[in-house]
C-alpha cells in the first residue's frame, strides 16, 4: 500500500481555483491533479484561462478563492525554486547579456552558475551567450527562456505555449526536448491552444473553456487522431453513396460543399481513392486531414 | 540577503542610463559645492573648511535629490516594464523578498551618494586647510543626508510600485514635490503646526538649512541663529515616515497581480 502511494506521488493539486477580473470570470472552480512523471497538457482556446491558471500556480496572480499545493507542501516560494517555468513571453533584462540574465536566475534559485553552460548548449545558444538580450531574435529569446526554465534540473517544468514564435524546425526541436526531459522523470505541465502539440507531447490532458474544465483524461483516450478525408465532386450524392460502399468507411457526412469521410484508423486514404476510381467516381478535391481544435471543442462541448 | 544584494548590484552596475546620470551628478555636485561660497556672505560659516563643509555640502547637495530619484525610478520601474518582477516571483522569490531586494537597491543608491558626499567634503576640506575640528557635531548632518535620501527614495517607490511606468512615476513625484506639498504648506495648513510634519518638511529638516531660523525675533542684518547639528526629534519623525512608506509599498505589491 505504501509503495503504491510513493509511486503515484502527487506533484500538484488544485482545489476549486476561482479567479474574477472585475466582471469577467477567468477561472471557474478548476480542480486538477498532476502526478509525478507525466506530461500534463492544459488545452484551451485563447482567453480560456490557461495563463491565469499557471499564473496562480506560480504565485504571480492572486486567486479570488480556492487552494493549490505543489509537492503536497505549502511553502510556495521555496517550492517555486524546484519548478522551471516559462510564462507567456520571455522576461529578461534587455541591456544585460544572456550570461548575466541567467546568473540572476541562478542566484534566485540558489544554484551554481556552472549549470548555465549545460542549458545554453541544450537550447543551442552557447555561441551567443555573451550577447545582449535585446539583440536576440524572437526565437532565440524563447529558447533562452526555456533554457532558464531548465536551470538547476527542476523536478517540474511549467511551460506556457513553449513553441510560440519558433520556426517549424525550432518547434520540432523544442518538442523533442520536452519529450526527452520528461523521459528523465521530470513532470511537465504544458498549456497550449494547439491540439496537435498536446497530442504529440502530452500523456494527460485537461480541456478548459471559459475557465471551466470540460474534460480530463489520458490523451490516447480523449484525442484519438481520427482518419478523416475531405472530398468533393460534381455530384456529391453519388460520391457519398460510393464512399459508403467502401468497406473501411466508418462515417460519412456532408459539410457545405465537401464530404467528410471517416475511415478506419489503419486504412491509408489512398485505398479510398483506389476504390472510388474502381467505381468510376472522379473527385476534384481530396485532402486527408485531422480534426482541428474547433471541431474538437464542438464535439466536447455538445 | 547577500544574494539579493548581489543581484541588485549587478543590475545597477550594468545599467547605462544609471551610469550616465551618475557621472553627470558627479561633475555637477562637485562644482556646486565648490561654488557654494556665496552662503558665507550671509552666515557665519566657513563654507569649504572643516567642520563647516559638512553643513555646506549636505545643504547644497540636498537640492540635487532629483538625481538619485531618477536612478531609483529607472531601476524600479524597469522591473515592471521588462516583466522581470514577474519572472523573479516565478523563479522563486517571495513577494516580500522582491520588495526587500528593491529596498536593498535604494540602500545601495543612498550609500553610494552619501559616500560621494564624504569624498567631495574630504577633497575640498583638505585642500582648503585651516580646520579647527574634523568631525564636529556638524558631521551628524551626513547621517541626516543618508536618511534624507533613503526617505525620499522610499517615498518615490510608492509611485513606482503603484504606476509601474518611469515617466508617470517621475511626473507624479515632481508634481507632489514641486506643487502639491508647497501648496499644502503655504495655503491650507499655514495656520496649523501640522505643516511642519509634511513628508518633505520632515526630510528637509534632516539637512542643514541656513534659512531656518530658530530665534523668533531677528533684526535685519543680524546673523541668524542656526542649528549646527541634527536634531533627534526630526530623525524619529523621518523614521516613522520611512516605515509608513515601506508598509504602503508592501501592501500595494502584495495585493497586485503581477
Amino acid at each position: 500500500m505504501k509503495k503504491l502511494f510513493l509511486f503515484n506521488k502527487m506533484i500538484l493539486k488544485t482545489n476549486s481555483l476561482f479567479k474574477k477580473y472585475s466582471k469577467l470570470i477567468a477561472l471557474n472552480q478548476l480542480s486538477i491533479e498532476v502526478e509525478k512523471g507525466i506530461v500534463y497538457g492544459i488545452l484551451g482556446p485563447n482567453g480560456s484561462g490557461k495563463t491565469t491558471t499557471l499564473g496562480i500556480l506560480l504565485g504571480v496572480t492572486n486567486a479570488s478563492s480556492g487552494k493549490y499545493s505543489w509537492f503536497s507542501s505549502t511553502n510556495t516560494s521555496n517550492n517555486r525554486k524546484k519548478i522551471g517555468a516559462l510564462l507567456e513571453t520571455p522576461n529578461f533584462y534587455p541591456n544585460l547579456n544572456a550570461w548575466d540574465n541567467l546568473c540572476i536566475t541562478c542566484n534566485i534559485k540558489q544554484i551554481p552558475t556552472e549549470d548555465i553552460h549545460r542549458v545554453a548548449e541544450l537550447v543551442g545558444l552557447d555561441e551567443r551567450l555573451f550577447d545582449k538580450f535585446k539583440t536576440y531574435s524572437l526565437g532565440m529569446k524563447q529558447r533562452l527562456a526555456i533554457g532558464a526554465a531548465l536551470l538547476g534540473k527542476p523536478e517540474v517544468l511549467v511551460l506556457d505555449e513553449p513553441t510560440n514564435g519558433l520556426d517549424p524546425i525550432g518547434i520540432v526541436e523544442i518538442r523533442n526536448l520536452i519529450k526527452s526531459i520528461s523521459k528523465q522523470g521530470v513532470t511537465v505541465l504544458l498549456a497550449s491552444h494547439a491540439l496537435d502539440e498536446v497530442e504529440k507531447v502530452c500523456t494527460h490532458v485537461c480541456v478548459i473553456q471559459k475557465g471551466k474544465k470540460i474534460t480530463e483524461g489520458k490523451v490516447n483516450d480523449l484525442i484519438v487522431s481520427e482518419n478523416l478525408v475531405e472530398l468533393s465532386s460534381e455530384n456529391l450524392a453519388s460520391l457519398e453513396k460510393n464512399c459508403l460502399s467502401f468497406t473501411d468507411t466508418l462515417d460519412c457526412k456532408k459539410e457545405g460543399t465537401v464530404l467528410l469521410v471517416k475511415l478506419n484508423k489503419n486504412t491509408a486514404p489512398v485505398e479510398l481513392n483506389k476504390h472510388l476510381i474502381k467505381q468510376g467516381e472522379v473527385v476534384n478535391h481530396f485532402i486527408p486531414r485531422k480534426k482541428n481544435l474547433e471541431e474538437f471543442f464542438l464535439e466536447k462541448t455538445k | 540577503m547577500k544574494r539579493l544584494f548581489q543581484i541588485e548590484l549587478l543590475k545597477l552596475k550594468k545599467n547605462i542610463a544609471v551610469m550616465v546620470i551618475g557621472i553627470i551628478y558627479a561633475l555637477v555636485s562637485i562644482f556646486i559645492v565648490f561654488k557654494s561660497t556665496g552662503i558665507k556672505a550671509f552666515y557665519n560659516i566657513e563654507t569649504l573648511q572643516f567642520p563647516d563643509i559638512w553643513l555646506t555640502a549636505t545643504y547644497v547637495l540636498g537640492f540635487l535629490v532629483i538625481f538619485p530619484v531618477i536612478i531609483s525610478i529607472i531601476n524600479t520601474t524597469s522591473e515592471f516594464s521588462n516583466k522581470t518582477s514577474r519572472q523573479h516571483i516565478i523563479d522563486g522569490l517571495s513577494r516580500n523578498e522582491f520588495h526587500l531586494s528593491k529596498l536593498i537597491s535604494i540602500f545601495i543608491i543612498t550609500s553610494v551618494f552619501t559616500m560621494y558626499l564624504l569624498l567631495i567634503c574630504l577633497i575640498l576640506g583638505f585642500s582648503n586647510g585651516g580646520y579647527t575640528e574634523f568631525f564636529g557635531e556638524e558631521f551628524s548632518f551626513v547621517l541626516g543626508y543618508f536618511l534624507y535620501l533613503f526617505g525620499v527614495l522610499c517615498f518615490v517607490q510608492i509611485f513606482c510600485f503603484l504606476l509601474k511606468k518611469t515617466g508617470l512615476s517621475l511626473g507624479l513625484f515632481l508634481l507632489y514635490y514641486l506643487c502639491i506639498e508647497p501648496i499644502l504648506f503655504w495655503s491650507l495648513l499655514r495656520s496649523f503646526s501640522i505643516k511642519n510634519y509634511l513628508p518633505f518638511e520632515v526630510f528637509d529638516s534632516l539637512l542643514f538649512s541656513p534659512f531656518k531660523d530658530n530665534s523668533k525675533t531677528i533684526e535685519k542684518l543680524q546673523i541668524p541663529n542656526i542649528t549646527r547639528y541634527l536634531e533627534w526629534q526630526n530623525v524619529v519623525v523621518a523614521l516613522c515616515y520611512i516605515f509608513i512608506f515601506i508598509v504602503i509599498t508592501n501592501t500595494i505589491f502584495k495585493k497586485r497581480d503581477i
